[in-house]
């Protein structure tokens, strides 16, 4: 019998499907024993089915001539995708060609999307829009710990007895994480919550502390620093394990932990607390998720990093760091190289040797590319000519994007490989109607690096192809012949060229639901447990000058989050009934006396000013949020020329 | 009541013939080794001494997932033709659980009245409900606390009692005795001994049982209301309003209509629900009169285990399957409630 896994958050639950007799997907059932799932799903999980069979999905491939879309055929689709990128590729350059894959679609369909962006036509530019959350948490990670992941898997963090959770609203990010949490909690775990918002979390956590967004890192250091002082470290680990320790401390031999509280009001007692508490835990877990970039910088995960090293919560079981945020497979688009800098299995363009480079098939050296914003800006300045879009409807920066749609076929060749319809599909020059996930098989990789085996459960709808497949022939149409029939095949070329998915091969992920681990270097043991293995404490340096200005144009900082029952942009979560149902607008929470103070009341509706931007949203009071932050409650792009700010982002609110 | 045993090889070939005549859902093994109700083509499939009980309910086979209840479409300009679904085909249940049959006769009442909606009851009155008794029960069942099983004493079709080297069936219904006649082949009649064998492991289920939970205390707090907020807010701190709990559960029976477009025509749709979800008691105004997670549990737990209950259905509506303990990821289930519930007042009656 067939099963799959959830296509939503990275915790990867695996079903199977209820098939009706006129052969509809009807429903998805918990795997009982699977160490993820363990018989039940969320929200999502349970009504996901729906989408597959929604009335909108793309079914037909098409092509613009003269101006106006038309219906085609996958050969003539396809050979006019091919030809215009190779042909815009030869007269402009590889660097004018950009290719943009999902965190959604499986391990196979983006090692394919790298393999033609790097291998055929040479071009660098390659990435997914995870670039705003998960990837530099996952960058970090493998910089800092030469693992994008760590150490700690589910049942690991179930044993916690003490859990430092980071800009993760986890039970709508990550319920699964969410249940593990409550079990460690049950058996007598504390909880520390670092977050602007408060969410179902901090109302569980014996310990909150509502940083202002932007000041993640002062507090992480704070408790460093703290730790430092009253020599609360695992010397031990430190002289074994690590190098750098001196620096870290001259780095923080000024910080003044109490000058900080003054100006951002938060007990300095609490964070040494906290502090104490990590440290003295005999397994203390630190869980961050894809809002711990609600602060705009890259200093709060090597902080993070340093915290665990130091108190000796690193390089050992049921310790250390675990990513809960991000989609189905951002795991695996990240180690399949969906990256401008680096290559399947985190090897960085720069360093990249011949034997690693021969080994991808790739000829000449990699390069270096644009990352996903970088390529959507690059648009108006006619660096970029062609986009070649599988799985995104890039409405992360909306300015960009406006600028795409306006300029429509005549700013840049743009290809879509996409479930459902969008604006994006509306102007592309190639639309290439794709499976969802229940139609074929592949892999994914989850939070914990787990690589997991999905079958089809459901007879493909309309004339779609599995992405891999779409690739493979766009590869074929611009002469070159990957030579995959099968899915699975290219599973198996993943296991032979990407060392942490050495034991990945098909055959090995057929045999067990519960899938294969991966390790950083394929071997089977943790490599944090090599005697070898030592990392660099670096410092992590301090966010930039951040000043609360409440008087003035933007005076509060706004954050968004998501929804139980909502997902990504809402494409598929929109188009299930028992989800699309749960809110009808972006709700903006403010603390009671912002609310007065910028004289809004609770369900006013109300308009969001950015600097850049405008949103309109529905008022919510909500006592326990700290003044001067904002919450946005992100229910649907319901109108895909919504300009949402991304957050974190300075505003002013106003009443409509 | 006619008794007969089939010995284990005889049955194995009585399931094959069974498979062959009719359609037959069964218990089965997944790939995971957990156990599943499903349509079965012959014996091998069959697993009736899977371990635990199935993951889903039986429910499903009468009150589906997801069912279009008529599909619309128009006619010329201005009719509307509307095709309801034909009758459903008969069954064979072959290994239900008691508390699993308890559970389908349980929705069909709730189906029956006020109005009786055939899309349900058809299908259970379409069905030959062979049951299988347990004598080694699971490790969250409470079947025994909630009139659920383990053993029923009338009700289905047939029982199946496993004796070791056979099953003793016994037979409440003509209709039961019909079908048995149609295989006699297989079987032969019981003996004395065989009779003695299944007293004795019927009374010694009771003893087996691993989770007490204090149903009685339960229905009586909650029924006078006698439950301190505090646990509400305790358990709906950590409820993650999956719906894993009515999904999961026999006796619940929560749906949502919606139409759809299914390819020409449209489709009314019945589907499962859970009003453990914020939107599922929302009304048009936005007023939710249960807008937090522990509202929506008390008003669960209500549901299940009030006298209301008792008085409406003649039962609670719990089966005592033990279901929702192994589902919820939160351990904020039935048993977990009521053992809270009892640890709580018990501790405030010391106070």
């Amino acid at each position: 019998m067939n099963s799959t896994i959830c296509p939503f958050c990275s915790c990867g639950c695996r079903t199977y499907p209820r098939i009706s007799p006129d052969e509809r997907l009807t429903g998805l059932i918990p795997l009982k024993n699977h160490p993820v799932s363990r018989g039940s799903l969320c929200v999502r999980g349970w009504n996901s089915y729906e989408y597959v069979t929604h009335p909108d999905r793309l079914k037909v491939p098409r092509v613009a001539k003269n101006g106006q879309q038309v219906d085609s055929t996958w050969e003539e689709a396809i050979a006019h995708a091919a030809d215009a990128l190779t042909g815009i590729a030869g007269q402009w350059g590889p660097d004018s060609v950009g290719f943009i894959g999902s965190s959604r679609c499986s391990n196979e369909d983006n090692y394919l999307l790298m393999k033609l962006a790097r291998g055929v036509l040479k071009t660098g530019n390659i990435d997914t829009a995870d670039r705003l959350a998960q990837f530099p948490i996952l960058d970090a990670l493998n910089e800092g710990l030469e693992s994008a992941a760590f150490t700690v898997d589910l049942e690991d963090l179930a044993d916690a007895d003490f859990v430092l959770a980071v800009g993760t609203d986890l039970f709508t990010d990550c319920p699964k994480v969410a249940s593990r949490v409550i079990e460690a909690l049950n058996r007598g775990a504390k909880l520390a919550v670092v977050d602007p918002r408060t969410t179902k979390l901090t109302k569980l956590a014996h310990y909150h502390l509502p940083s202002y967004p932007g000041t993640g890192p002062l507090w992480i250091n704070g408790m460093i620093t703290h730790l430092i002082r009253k020599e609360k470290v695992d010397a031990a680990f430190i002289n074994h394990k690590t190098s750098g320790y001196h620096l870290l401390k001259k780095e923080l031999a000024d910080f003044s932990l109490s000058r900080a509280e003054a100006e951002f009001g938060i007990s300095s007692d609490l964070v040494k607390a906290v502090s104490e508490l990590f440290f003295a835990a005999d397994n203390a877990v630190i869980v961050v998720g894809g809002n711990t970039t609600n602060f705009p910088d890259d200093t709060t995960i090597p902080a993070l990093i340093n915290l665990a090293l130091i108190t000796g919560h690193a390089g050992k079981n049921k310790s250390g760091i675990i990513m809960a945020g991000g989609n189905n497979n951002s795991m695996g688009a990240w180690d399949m190289g969906v990256a401008p800098r680096h290559l399947p299995g985190g090897v960085a363009v720069s360093t990249a040797g011949n034997d690693v480079i021969s080994r991808l098939g790739l000829e000449g050296a990699p390069r270096a590319g644009y990352a996903y914003n970088e390529m959507l800006s690059r648009i108006s300045t006619g660096d970029i000519r062609a986009l070649y879009v599988m799985g995104d409807r890039l409405l992360s920066f909306t300015a960009e994007r406006e600028e795409l749609l306006r300029s429509g076929a005549n700013g840049v060749f743009l290809v879509v490989q996409d479930i459902f319809p969008s604006k994006l599909t509306d102007i592309a020059d190639v639309v290439l109607p794709a499976m969802t996930h229940f139609e074929r098989g592949g892999t994914f990789t989850n939070l914990e690096r787990r690589v997991q085996r999905f079958d089809p459960v459901h007879v493909p709808r309309g004339d779609t192809r599995a992405d891999w497949d779409i690739l493979n022939a766009v590869a074929r149409a611009m002469g070159v012949e990957f030579g995959f029939d099968d899915v699975f095949q290219i599973t198996d070329e993943i296991a032979s060229v990407v060392p942490a998915y050495h034991y990945m091969t098909s055959a090995n992920l057929g045999d067990d639901v519960a899938g294969v681990m991966c390790r950083a270097d394929g071997s089977a043991a943790e490599p944090y447990l090599q005697e070898t293995w030592k990392v660099e404490l670096r410092p992590s340096g301090f966010p930039g000058e951040f000043k609360i200005d409440t008087d003035g144009q933007f005076p509060l900082i706004m954050c968004s989050g998501g929804f139980p029952c909502f997902w990504g942009t809402g494409s598929r979560s929109t188009r299930i009934h028992n989800l699309a149902r749960e809110q009808n607008a972006y709700e903006l929470q403010l603390n009671p006396n912002d609310a007065q103070r910028y004289s809004v009341k609770r369900g006013w509706p109300v308009r969001i000013v950015a600097p850049t931007e405008k949103a309109d949203a529905i008022l919510a009071i909500n006592d326990e949020l700290r003044e001067g932050v904002a919450h946005l409650r992100v229910h649907k792009i319901a109108d895909e020329s919504a300009r949402i700010p991304r957050s974190p982002v300075r505003i002013r609110v106003e009443s409509r | 009541m006619v008794k007969v045993t089939f010995d284990k090889e005889n049955f194995r070939r009585f399931a094959d013939h069974l498979c062959a005549d009719q359609t037959v859902i069964a218990p089965a093994l997944l790939p995971d080794n957990s156990a599943i109700y499903k349509y079965v083509t012959s014996a091998d499939e069959v697993t009736l001494d899977a371990p635990g009980v199935p993951i889903l309910s039986a429910k499903e086979f009468f009150f589906e997932t997801d069912e279009a209840l008529f599909t619309f479409a128009k006619e010329n300009n201005s009719g509307v033709v509307i095709t309801r679904p034909t009758d459903p085909n008969p069954r064979v249940f072959l290994g239900i659980r008691s508390c699993d049959f308890n559970g389908v006769m349980f929705i069909k009442q709730f189906f029956a009245a006020p109005f009786v909606d055939e899309t349900v009851t058809k299908k259970v009155d379409n069905t030959v409900f062979i049951s299988l008794g347990c004598s080694e029960p699971a490790e969250n069942c409470f079947c025994v606390c909630c009139d659920g099983g383990p053993f029923m004493a009338a009700g289905p079709d047939s029982q199946l009692v496993d004796l070791g080297d056979r099953y003793l069936c016994e037979t409440f219904t003509d209709r039961g005795e019909a079908l048995l006649s149609a295989y006699a082949a297989y079987h032969e009649p019981a003996r004395s001994e065989d009779q003695r064998r299944a007293d004795e492991i019927k009374s010694a289920v009771d003893r087996k049982f691993r989770r007490r939970s204090y149903m009685a205390t339960g229905v009586k707090q909650m029924s006078s209301n006698a439950v301190p907020q505090k646990i509400w807010d305790r358990l709906g701190n950590r409820c993650i309003s999956c719906g894993s709990c009515a999904f999961v559960c026999p006796t619940c029976t929560c749906f949502n209509v919606v139409d759809r477009e299914l390819g020409a025509v449209g489709a009314r749709v019945r589907t499962w629900d859970s009003c453990s979800y914020s939107g599922f008691t929302r009304e048009v105004s936005g007023h939710n009169p249960r807008p937090a997670p522990g509202d929506r549990l008390k008003r669960r737990f209500f549901h299940k285990l009030s006298y209301q209950c008792l008085q409406s259905n003649g039962r609670i509506g719990c089966v005592g399957c033990g279901r929702c303990v192994a589902a919820c990821p939160a351990q904020v289930d039935m048993s977990t409630f009521v053992a809270t519930l009892r640890d709580v007042t018990a501790g405030e009656r010391h106070e």
